[in-house]
């Protein structure tokens, strides 16, 4: 089959067709995401170096700054679903979206959570009222309003239409979070790995940190789809092709 | 790995790590028992039209 | 298309005549949250200065999204928002009149009382001034922003928690630097870059809440 055709993604791109892919894939997405975990918290546990400055507790960025990265990346790749969803009616965008959009909850909370323990033996304290966490907690709210809005609306096409519509004006904060500690002088430190400059710490640390940032990335691709298939069959619970599937089963 | 729990950080660096697995975890385990459940409710509607 | 705007705009008005109450009621309960702040805290006069400009914004703040899912109920239960749909004029157009008399009911008057309470709170005479200002440009971005999220809970169950849940979050940036530049001109410091930064964000609301809020609409009305 030719994947360059738009026949092959629409014909892709169906539920019935997406729902066994999606389930070969499941597994392959979780091993890789634990290998790279494991790899990685050997990395920054036993090779990266103590810290002259923060001793031993800036370990924790290397679970804070992959979830701090995932949590506005997860919220530009849900806008880009429902995007596709506003504008190709496809309905598997719109799931897509949905299926993102606990995941990017929890990494937003994780990034706060794990910033305030970080934050407490650096800056003596848990909470400030600082910038970037202000916006990184506006984020958290923007997610659980895409969330209710989805579950009040009866209509499903409506309900995946107008979240949608709010998680496009919501995506306004994505620029904010990524440069607040540009924009305005805070407490929080600024960027130590940026596109156009080598990072600003050993090299351990860094291999560390991006080994984790993947781990998450395929750990967050494998929950969104098993989370999309779920959506999946519970839209599609009437079709022949769930009832064959269910009957295959049992 | 003794100098670690050892360390006056350690408390924090546990909290951080701790709750980042305790949600990957129960993450996982809620959706497998919703995906459960939904074939179990699937498998009974189908049984009932099956029925009438 | 003017003369639309213009039978629209008095169209609203008319009706906001006919039912004053709800127009005082969003005013009372400005009036009402902001001197509930003196009994709470306690008539300490410094105190009340200190947190004077973030009680007035917050206030204003709750006041304009109390009356915001009045904004399309009306017109969505009695057919006038598809006969609007309907209309020649670009449904963006019809929305910014109806935000315009949402704020010409709510915000304005609101902006104009504020000094008032403001006195209560001990803020001096610059500080009034400022805040008037702030309010005059802050308001109407609250009513722009508010109309989007009106429109997406439109016909909604438990559609007015939503509304909070779903605006609250967009309003901050205006209550940061709203009730910032007060602060700033109480305390003698520079409020240029503040009230910049508040035109900048309603010149932005103005150009694309009413293209949202019309999308919006559009998605309800399906």
């Amino acid at each position: 089959m030719n994947i360059f055709t738009k026949a092959f993604w629409l014909q892709l791109s169906t539920p019935k067709n997406f729902y066994p892919i999606a389930g070969k894939l499941i597994p392959w997405f979780l091993i890789s995401a634990t290998l790279l975990a494991v790899i990685g918290l050997y990395y920054s546990f036993f090779v990266a170096p103590v810290d002259y400055q923060q001793g031993n507790s800036y370990r924790i960025l290397f679970i804070h700054v992959p979830t701090a990265w995932m949590s506005m990346f997860i919220y530009v790749v849900m806008c880009i679903y429902a995007i596709l969803g506003l504008v190709l009616k496809t309905r598997l965008s719109d799931w897509m979206a949905l299926a993102l959009a606990p995941t990017g909850a929890a990494m937003t909370f994780l990034a706060l959570w794990t910033g305030s323990f970080w934050g407490k033996p650096t800056w003596g304290t848990y909470w400030i009222w600082d910038a970037r966490l202000t916006s990184e907690l506006i984020l958290l709210f923007l997610y659980l309003g895409f969330i209710s809005l989805n579950s009040a609306i009866d209509d499903p096409r409506r309900a995946s239409r107008a979240s949608a519509l709010l998680a496009l004006v919501g995506i306004i904060n994505i620029p904010i979070i990524y440069f607040s500690v540009k924009w305005w002088n805070t407490l929080h430190q600024g960027m130590s790995v940026t596109v156009d400059k080598a990072p600003t710490m050993a090299t351990s640390m860094f291999t560390a940190m991006m080994l984790l940032t993947f781990a998450f990335w395929l750990y967050t691709i494998a929950v969104a789809l098993m989370r999309v298939r779920n959506i999946i069959l519970e839209r599609e619970s009437q079709t022949a092709w769930v009832q064959d599937l269910v009957k295959g089963k049992n | 790995m003794a100098e670690l729990l050892a360390d006056k950080h350690a408390f924090y660096i546990a909290m951080t790590y701790g709750a980042t697995f305790l949600y990957i975890v129960i993450e996982l385990i809620l959706l497998t028992r919703s995906k459960q459940s939904l074939l179990k409710r699937i498998t009974r509607m189908g049984r009932l039209k099956e029925r009438n | 298309m003017f003369a639309v705007i213009r039978s629209l705009l008095w169209r609203e008005m008319t009706l906001a005549i006919r039912r004053r109450a709800e127009v005082l009621t969003t005013l009372f309960f400005f009036v009402i949250v902001v001197s509930l702040f003196p009994l709470g805290v306690g008539p300490e006069i410094d105190t009340l200065r200190e947190i004077a400009p973030g009680v007035l914004w917050v206030a204003a703040l709750l006041a304009s999204m109390l009356s915001l899912n009045r904004l399309f109920a009306d017109d969505y239960m009695d057919g006038t928002l598809e006969q609007m749909l309907l209309a020649s004029q670009p449904l963006s157009i019809l929305v910014l009149t109806k935000i315009l008399s949402h704020w010409l009911l709510t915000g304005l008057p609101l902006v104009l009382i504020s000094p008032v309470l403001g006195m209560q709170l001990g803020l001096d005479m610059e500080s009034l001034l400022i805040m008037v200002v702030t309010l005059l440009l802050g308001t109407p971005v609250l009513s722009l922003i508010g109309a989007v999220g009106a429109g997406l809970t439109l016909g909604v169950r438990g559609g007015g928690v939503l509304l909070a849940l779903l605006i609250l979050p967009l309003y901050v940036p205006v209550l940061i630097f709203g009730s910032g530049a007060v602060e700033a001109a109480r305390t003698g410091m520079e409020i240029q870059a503040h009230l910049s930064l508040l035109g900048i964000f309603l010149v932005l609301a103005l150009v694309l809440a009413p293209i949202g809020a019309a999308k919006a609409l559009k998605i309800a009305l399906d």
